[in-house]
């Protein structure tokens, strides 16, 4: 078995996980694989890396929200409380929502989270990035309103310009004791053939079923700006996440949202 | 002789070793995803994770196994599984110590993977 963590927080990170209650999903998603086992071997309880990672992501995905979040969304809903500044509106991950998908680590899966809560959170980027691609192809003959909206590059300052709108990051909406976090597999078939390219990809190849998490629940997206912007922007990122979608995977179908009743 | 400083030593062994991949054709494009990513991993999950997982990873894969090797051997440590006991066994202090000095030898190896080796696409993939 590979220790991955320095002998002197071997009693701490057990012992901490499981004392509070309530770690921090972000922290126990980074340290939280204590050891593991070396490729094609298992350890002394008989677990593969593949079974331990399994593990670690099941403590996490059991972790429900804190009240701490809770009120910090409460906070940061009254914040963005003002029409006149803000529009909001509430969508619903309609499946599964993969973002922040990393690789470097042990778990080799992750989410992007709130680095204080470790709730997951859409990045304002992401956001925008996704809004920008949808508009240059829905209003693609409106340059002038691409421009304004998502700003414009160039080679002075007399020729790059900020955008006219913010795309908040998006808070993972609380409710009750709800769960943000689920577990997914992902199962490559040819693992040597598309990782190596040493070998060709035939039917005897065994499966490799590598454990991934994702999101599932409703998020508060927020836009900020002036009045007809603001409002065309929202309607721009509803069309873009019900449609096209954000994060990993959407070609599979993650990363889709669907509108709900509630007023935001 | 004239002193060198530890990031010239670091340099002078980074660039031979990665210079030795280069004309590896089954290793090189491995490698150099190894060589590129190592770094973040160190920022996001730390160094005791990051080189245990490399450990636990160069049982099958030999481009982890070699990448491991090299980073060691840049720093100074014999080999990679010292280098992992002693990140594991390090007190705090020491600990910070060795995240600095390796991670400075691991962006050379980083620079000099970019430069020396070409990105080449995916097995399979439409050139």
């Amino acid at each position: 078995m590979i220790v991955l963590t320095r002998q002197t927080l071997h009693a701490l990170v057990d012992a901490e996980a499981t004392r509070h209650g309530r770690p921090n999903p972000g922290l126990l998603l980074r340290r939280g694989m204590v050891a593991m086992s070396p490729a094609g071997q298992a350890g002394a309880a008989g677990d593969t890396a593949g079974r331990q990672k399994e593990k670690v992501i099941g403590k996490v995905v059991d972790l429900p929200c804190s009240p701490e979040y809770a009120a910090a969304y409460a906070r940061w809903r009254r914040a963005v409380g003002d029409d006149a500044r803000f529009s909001r509106t509430e969508l619903e991950v309609d499946g599964r929502l993969y973002i922040g998908l990393v690789r470097d680590n042990p778990l080799e899966t992750g989410v992007a989270v709130n680095h204080t809560y470790g709730m997951p959170l859409i990045p304002g980027s992401s956001i925008k990035g996704v809004v920008r691609a949808a508009a240059m192809r829905w209003l693609k003959d409106r340059a002038d309103a691409n421009a304004f909206l998502f700003g414009r590059g160039g080679e002075g300052p007399d020729e790059t310009e900020a955008g006219g709108v913010v795309f908040h990051d998006a808070w993972w909406v609380p409710e009750g004791e709800g769960k943000p976090f689920v577990p997914e597999v992902v199962t490559p078939h040819h693992r040597d053939y598309y990782n190596l390219g040493s070998a060709h990809a035939t039917d005897f190849d065994d499966p490799v079923p590598a454990p991934q998490i994702a999101v599932r629940g409703r998020f508060l997206f927020v836009v900020e700006g002036e009045g007809g912007w603001r409002e065309l922007a929202m309607r721009l990122l509803t069309l873009a996440l019900t449609e096209c979608g954000v994060g990993g995977k959407t070609t599979s179908g993650y990363g889709r949202f669907r509108q709900v009743d509630r007023q935001a | 002789m004239a002193q060198r400083t530890r990031t010239q030593r670091y340099a002078g062994r980074a660039i031979e070793r990665v210079l030795s991949v280069a004309g590896d054709a089954g290793l090189r494009r491995e490698y150099r995803a190894r060589a590129l990513s190592f770094p973040a991993m160190v920022l996001q999950s730390g160094l005791a994770q990051a080189v245990g997982f490399l450990r636990a990873k160069s049982g099958d894969d030999a481009a982890y196994r070699c990448y491991l090797r090299h980073l060691a051997e840049v720093h100074g440590t014999a080999n990679g599984n010292a280098l992992h006991e002693a990140i594991i066994a390090a007190p705090l202090p020491a600990y910070r110590r060795l995240t600095q000095e390796l991670l400075e030898a691991a962006a050379l190896i980083k620079r000099y993977a970019q430069a020396e080796i070409k990105d080449e696409p995916e097995p399979g993939a439409a050139p």
